[in-house]
């Protein structure tokens, strides 16, 4: 059985059958590029919750209890774009008769401003300035300890200590309760002296947190998390994300090979009379399977490759100024920062839709093929 | 060599059987042709397939080349047919999709013969039948004549030892259809073809080198 035989008859069959071929190809072109934008659509939701959740504060990889001799510039393999080192310590604020605890970070003002967006969810006044005794504390917070912008406010790690009086110099809000009841900062002074610090990774576009995690050389007491562990619930949605365009692509093939179906039949049945010739010329039943099998597969491909152009075309289009959904998200903990989605490609977005349409395709064949590779030629040739 | 013997064929429909062939047995030595002549419904068309394989019958034998036709299926009629059989049909059925050149290719191309002796053996063909300017052409831009001319061109180019013509002139002016029916019986004479014609048409009778007349699936003359 001569592949290059049945490929060139297969090939003269559909570009000599244009309209046919055009219909069905379109079929196939919509339904890969509209999966391949919706599933870098997908991915640019993910990218936004993410980029949203880790730029906040917490960067893509958090590392506690570092030695305090240890310097960031150890924490860089490749990968890593900034690394922000920050102490946290278990404190008291005091205002007047009011107290209420939280945990208090010391951090650089600039290099926090540079890579965390927290400083942008800023309500009243400002982030504080390196060099400052000043505080930034979450809306509720404040409004527990009845300050305003300005006022003092004493740190004291015990609330029988005296403590340190600090300025008040801006509130935030991040609709996050654990980060808007529960986080403080003021500029580092050494004030926490030897004590352990941690740090705040934020890595490169497409790096893996795993891979840069096993790149690190960490002293045995620290401990590192990526922002898949520290925050599962975000994890879970965005693998419910991939599932649900998983199935998207399953149900929309799904359809789309019925209709290819439907097509290919009728296609075939058009061309009943020149298989029924064949047949009397010696083709045998699996050559006409292998013909049909060549039609559709070579048709489905092509369709597929061009839909995959169309769809990145689409996707790169809408990338560049991105997708405002900001009227959808803006009580949403996952787009605190920004509602903007920018769509992007995958290997996987951009291999999966052209092969579940081949799969799909060539499920869809197997009824026309039966058709014809039972049909007897003798019945054939007497209907022409 | 071709033995038909005591074969019959019937059809089942909604209407009932109808038999089509009854009995109907005569051999053809190697070389030579016959023409089936009867009317429409007489059951020559159906006696060309079941020679050809195309149509099992329902009891007799068809010997062809020594092998059992009526015994044959899949693979082994397939090989049968495209390395021994050439076909010619009452309108063309030429491939739609294949230009005049690539019809009458497709049966070497089936027999795996060279792209190199199968275009000088194509060109042969149409110079024959003086169609070597429509090499390019799609038979929808064929005539009737022409169309016919290279039906026949495609159902002898791999050279097979039997041709199996069904009406083959039905469709054409009587001109045309003498000068066909001429160029057929000579080349299948000159390459020792055996050549079973159904037809109408008494001038192709008198061509051939036999003549049986069918009625009612019976041989009766």
């Amino acid at each position: 059985m001569s592949l290059r035989l049945w490929w060139g008859v297969a090939w003269r069959f559909l570009w000599r059958s244009r309209r046919s071929t055009a219909v069905l190809a379109a079929m196939i072109v919509s339904a890969v590029a509209t999966l391949v934008f919706l599933d870098a659509l997908a991915v640019g939701v993910s990218d936004a919750m993410i980029r949203n959740s880790v730029s906040l504060v917490s960067g893509h990889l958090s590392i506690e209890n570092l030695p305090s001799g240890l310097s960031p510039d150890s924490l860089r393999p490749p990968g890593v774009e900034q690394v922000l080192r920050r102490r946290a310590a278990q404190v008291w604020l005091r205002s007047g008769e009011k107290l209420t605890g939280t945990t208090l970070w010391s951090v650089d003002p600039d290099a926090e401003r540079n890579a965390t967006a927290l400083w942008r969810k800023t309500t009243a006044g400002s982030y504080p300035e390196k060099g400052t005794r000043q505080l930034f504390l979450g809306e509720p917070v404040a409004a527990e300890l009845g300050l305003g912008i300005g006022d003092t406010v004493t740190v004291a790690g015990d609330p029988s200590q005296a403590g340190t009086e600090y300025v008040l110099c801006g509130t935030f809000r991040t609709g996050i309760a654990a980060l808007d009841k529960g986080l403080s900062f003021r500029p580092d002074q050494g004030e926490d002296g030897d004590s352990p610090w941690q740090a705040a990774l934020f890595l490169a576009d497409g790096a893996s947190p795993e891979t840069v995690r096993d790149a690190l050389r960490l002293p045995q007491e620290a401990r590192a998390q990526t922002w898949a562990e520290r925050m599962p619930d975000l994890k879970q949605l965005i693998d419910l994300n991939a599932l649900c365009m998983l199935l998207v692509m399953v149900l929309v093939f799904f359809i789309v090979s019925l209709g290819i179906a439907c097509a290919f039949v009728i296609f075939i049945l058009k061309n009943i009379r020149e298989h029924g010739i064949m047949k009397s010329m010696g083709v045998s039943s699996p050559e006409t399977a292998l013909l049909l099998l060549l039609e559709i597969g070579g048709l489905t491909l092509a369709a597929s490759m061009l839909g995959v152009l169309v769809g990145c075309g689409l996707t790169l289009a809408v990338a560049g100024p991105g997708v405002d959904l900001g009227a959808m998200t803006s009580h949403n903990q996952y787009f605190a920062v920004s509602g903007v989605i920018y769509p992007r490609l995958t290997a996987s977005g951009l291999a999966l839709p052209p092969l579940m349409a081949l799969l799909f395709a060539l499920l869809a064949g197997i009824w026309p093929v039966c058709i014809i590779a039972r049909q007897r030629p003798a019945e054939v040739l007497r209907s022409i | 060599m071709i033995r038909v013997e005591n074969v019959s064929k019937s059809f089942t429909s909604p209407r009932g059987v109808t038999p089509v062939i009854a009995g109907v047995s005569f051999d053809l030595e190697t070389g030579k042709s016959l023409a089936l002549m009867g009317r429409s419904g007489s059951g020559k068309t159906t006696l060309l397939y079941l020679v050809g394989g195309l149509e099992r019958p329902d009891t007799g034998s068809i010997i062809c080349l020594d092998r059992p036709v009526h015994t044959l299926t899949g693979r082994a009629l397939s090989r049968f047919l495209r390395a021994h059989v050439g076909f010619l049909f009452q309108f063309g059925n030429l491939l739609s999709c294949l230009t005049v050149a690539e019809n009458v290719a497709f049966p070497l191309r089936l027999n795996n013969v060279g792209p190199a002796e199968c275009a000088r053996r194509v060109g042969e063909l149409l110079e024959r039948i003086g169609l070597a300017g429509a090499a390019k052409a799609l038979p929808r831009e064929l005539s009737g004549g022409e169309t016919q001319r290279v039906a026949f061109a495609r159902s002898i180019a791999h050279r097979p030892q039997i041709l199996l013509a069904d009406e083959p002139t039905a469709s054409l002016d009587s001109a045309t259809a003498r000068n066909l029916m001429d160029l057929m019986f000579r080349v299948g004479r000159e390459e020792g073809r055996t050549t079973l014609t159904a037809t109408h048409d008494p001038e192709v009778t008198a061509l051939a080198d036999r003549a049986l007349r069918l009625e009612d699936g019976r041989i009766v003359d």
